[in-house]
């Protein structure tokens, strides 16, 4: 990569462009306009993978960091956001691989706030009853976190990219190191266990499910 | 990538699925051929047709996922986190700090006159579409210099033009980036761009040269501070379109005059800023079939945004001074500390260490919203439970502009504030209902509330023209509480002669009168004990406030 490319890149990416500033000068304002720009983001995708905010937050904070302590070597080679994903991809898979290792008890009481595979079993399984709306969104989104707990780390930070950061196939394999094709085929795994999982829940409003599905041989 | 993930995973090489192309078809992967082959499927195949609806509508289930929110001081303990490294990275890079500083304003140059090139030809085929007027050999100096300021001044029309673009919603500089500059030279364009610039410039319509030169010209006669606000402007402008898409970019350039230009700035800045929101805004943005809802979403989310940017700035501005183990002022003065706690007791009627009891109204004395409690008492728990400079300096933020937004009157020293219509002669009382001029019976923000009922009662009389037989506040000297009359003592020599003058003959109007007091104290830099925040107000404003002193 030219210094001229550099350049040219940093024209198009303004984070790229405050990224050089602080590679270049240490140029902590532009650090900290980095961090107002993507901490909603970050956090958010972190919290979609991990299940806990205090956790999520723990992660997001040490992206910032790594970033920041790894300034020096940093190159543009595509949207800063890209970059800034793959090191939040890389600690967070580390984050789930540890936290599978160790299982550790925590002593904390769940959040109630919080979702995670650890609140599978706190789901209200009787559906008969009519929930209200509030109970019936609470209930929902729980039943949404219990699948995406049913995906593998990998297919759940692809499935996280592509659905909250709108990232598009090609740029999902830059932030994990994979081929396009294999993020084809880790989102189309991913969205068939989603698909099965959530298939009770998508006509809950009432609405009647298609004739055709009971037809439906499924994959 | 400078810092590829070390944990890269084992090839994933795919197997064979029979619904990845279907999938790839919903997400909007697949191209020209692949797409034609779905397609038919779908047509052919109820079954596929059916597949494809539900992992649509599974996907779309993960919106009703809630997105949590960074909490409040995520980014002040992430920053906090890094100062010691930065301190001790910058000791070691200290010798060689000003070749770094050389290069990166070489750069910001080398970037200038690129991106300049690369938006002349917006201009050229602009121009190239009107008659020229022929070209001219020599070069007069007018023309160097213009030449020499050439990435500047593209696309832009006039002074007027320049003017207009001085606007915080569009290029002007912030407040806090301009304060601590000093440095405002730039380094020569290098020979070989300034001979592109001159080929460029010559290649203008005679009418294009002239309207840079008349540019140049205005701008040199201004005065020195404002032609390098301006300048700056130009420079946010400058780089703004450098980062524009080529296609943008010719639509900013090729406008057929300032005013469509003007428009055109406005559309592009739009389209980036909703751009930028989170998927999640944007997406919100779209469901809405409203053109009103939709124009409110935008407003309240930049409403908020500002909110965060003037937060931003003003962190930004004592950055060096926030350190995780030192209180900022007024916080760092234990009596000041604890007249900021009086203050928020006995003027803004709130604890925010309490939290309040039972579920119901709120106490109808709290002269702050239920949201900005809430604020409140977060940034005040996160301060005073062992928080770092940051949390307590969030806190004052908070606290400073409570302080403006509820100003405060003192009351009368011998009497009850008047906050509820119990405390108002019933024939007043009477005479305002009869005149329509205020409901007093029903249920009121104002109810309970010093002095914000009074200031409503004061109106309503006023609107049904109903004389009020007693003023509802204290309006001259010795109605006021001991710590009033005491200050109000120390002010009147502090006071120009027509401010005196001025203040005695607001003497018996209410509000008036404590108003003009409160004002003056301000002007003159002095706290009313009871009133006003303790400390002096400059400090408060430079400290808190982005806005300029205004005397």
């Amino acid at each position: 990569m030219t210094g001229q490319t550099s350049a040219l890149m940093a024209l198009r990416d303004p984070d790229i462009r405050l990224m050089l500033r602080v590679r270049e000068a240490d140029d902590r304002q532009a650090f900290a306009e980095l961090v107002g720009r993507y901490q909603h983001r970050l956090v958010a995708v972190m919290n979609h993978l991990v299940g806990r905010p205090d956790e999520a937050e723990d992660l997001a904070q040490e992206v910032f960091l790594r970033v920041y302590r790894t300034r020096q070597k940093y190159t543009p080679k595509a949207k800063f956001a890209t970059w800034l994903f793959a090191i939040a991809n890389n600690l967070a898979l580390n984050a789930l691989r540890d936290r599978r290792r160790k299982r550790v008890v925590s002593l904390d009481p769940p959040d109630p706030n919080a979702s995670g595979p650890w609140q599978t079993d706190q789901l209200v399984s009787d559906r008969g009853q009519p929930p209200t709306q509030n109970l019936q969104q609470v209930e929902l989104a729980a039943v949404i976190r219990q699948a995406l707990d049913q995906l593998n780390d990998r297919q759940r930070m692809a499935v996280v990219l592509n659905k909250f950061e709108d990232l598009n196939y090609a740029e999902i394999a830059e932030v994990m190191g994979l081929t396009t094709k294999a993020v084809k085929s880790l989102l189309s795994r991913a969205r068939s266990r989603l698909r099965e999982c959530l298939m009770p829940y998508v006509y809950m409003d009432g609405e009647a499910p298609p004739k055709s599905q009971a037809d439906d041989g499924g994959d | 990538m400078a810092d590829q993930p070390a944990n890269r995973p084992p090839p994933d090489e795919p197997a064979p699925d029979p619904d990845a192309d279907l999938i790839a078809y919903l997400d909007g992967e697949l191209d020209g051929p692949e797409v034609q082959e779905v397609e038919a499927r779908l047509a052919l195949d109820p079954a596929a047709r059916t597949r494809a609806d539900s992992y649509k509508k599974t996907f779309d289930l993960l919106d009703h996922l809630p997105r949590p929110e960074p909490s409040l001081d995520f980014a002040t303990r992430t920053l906090t986190r890094l100062l010691p490294a930065t301190r001790d990275e910058l000791q070691t890079a200290r010798s060689g700090a000003s070749s770094s500083r050389v290069a990166r304003r070489s750069r910001l140059w080398v970037w200038l006159v690129a991106g300049g090139l690369a938006a002349a030809g917006g201009y050229v085929a602009h121009f190239a579409l009107r008659p020229a007027a022929g070209h001219t050999d020599e070069l007069s100096y007018a023309d160097v210099r213009v030449i020499e300021n050439l990435p500047l001044y593209l696309g832009v029309d006039d002074l007027e033009f320049l003017r207009v673009l001085d606007d915080p919603e569009l290029f002007a500089p912030s407040l806090v980036t301009g304060a601590g500059r000093t440095d405002v030279s730039r380094p020569d364009a290098p020979p070989v761009n300034r001979e592109k610039l001159e080929t460029l410039y010559t290649s203008y319509p005679a009418a294009r040269r002239q309207q840079l030169r008349d540019l140049d010209q205005q701008l040199r006669e201004v005065p020195a501070s404002q032609r390098e606000h301006l300048v700056r402007v130009l420079e946010g402008y400058a780089v703004w379109l450098d980062q524009l898409t080529d296609a943008d970019r010719r639509e900013v350039l090729a406008a057929a005059d300032a005013d469509a230009r003007l428009d055109t700035v406005r559309r592009v800045k739009e389209r980036a800023w909703r751009d930028s929101l989170p998927a999640k805004a944007r997406d919100q943005l779209k469901l809405v079939a409203s053109d009103q809802e939709r124009l409110g979403l935008v407003e309240t989310r930049k409403v908020a945004e500002h909110a965060r940017q003037e937060e931003w700035q003003l962190a930004r501005r004592q950055w060096d001074d926030l350190r995780p183990d030192r209180k900022p002022w007024p916080f760092s003065d234990p009596d000041l500390a604890r007249g900021v706690d009086e203050y928020i007791r006995t003027v803004l009627k709130v604890d925010p260490s309490v939290r309040p009891e039972g579920k119901g109204d709120l106490p109808a004395a709290w002269r702050v919203t239920p949201a900005e409690y809430a604020d409140l008492r977060v940034r005040h728990l996160a301060a005073a439970n062992g928080g770092g400079g940051w949390d307590w300096f969030s806190y004052g933020l908070v606290v400073h502009r409570l302080s403006q937004k509820h100003p405060y009157l003192p009351p009368f020293d011998d009497r009850k504030p008047l906050t509820d219509a119990t405390t108002l002669p019933l024939p007043l009382v009477r005479e305002l209902r009869a005149k329509g001029g205020l409901q007093l019976n029903e249920k009121r923000w104002t109810r309970g509330k010093w002095p914000e009922f009074a200031l409503e009662v004061d109106a309503a009389a006023d609107r049904a023209r109903v004389k009020l037989a007693e003023k509802l506040g204290p309006s001259r000297p010795g109605e006021f509480s001991p710590a009033v009359n005491v200050l109000l003592d120390g002010l009147l020599p502090m006071l120009t002669p027509d401010e005196r003058v001025g203040l005695e003959k607001l003497e018996g109007e209410w509000p008036e009168y404590p108003r003009a007091v409160v004002r003056l104290a301000q002007k003159h830099d002095l706290s009313i004990s009871g009133v006003t925040l303790p400390g002096r107000p400059s400090l408060w404003t430079r400290y808190y406030s982005l806005a300029p002193h205004k005397e």
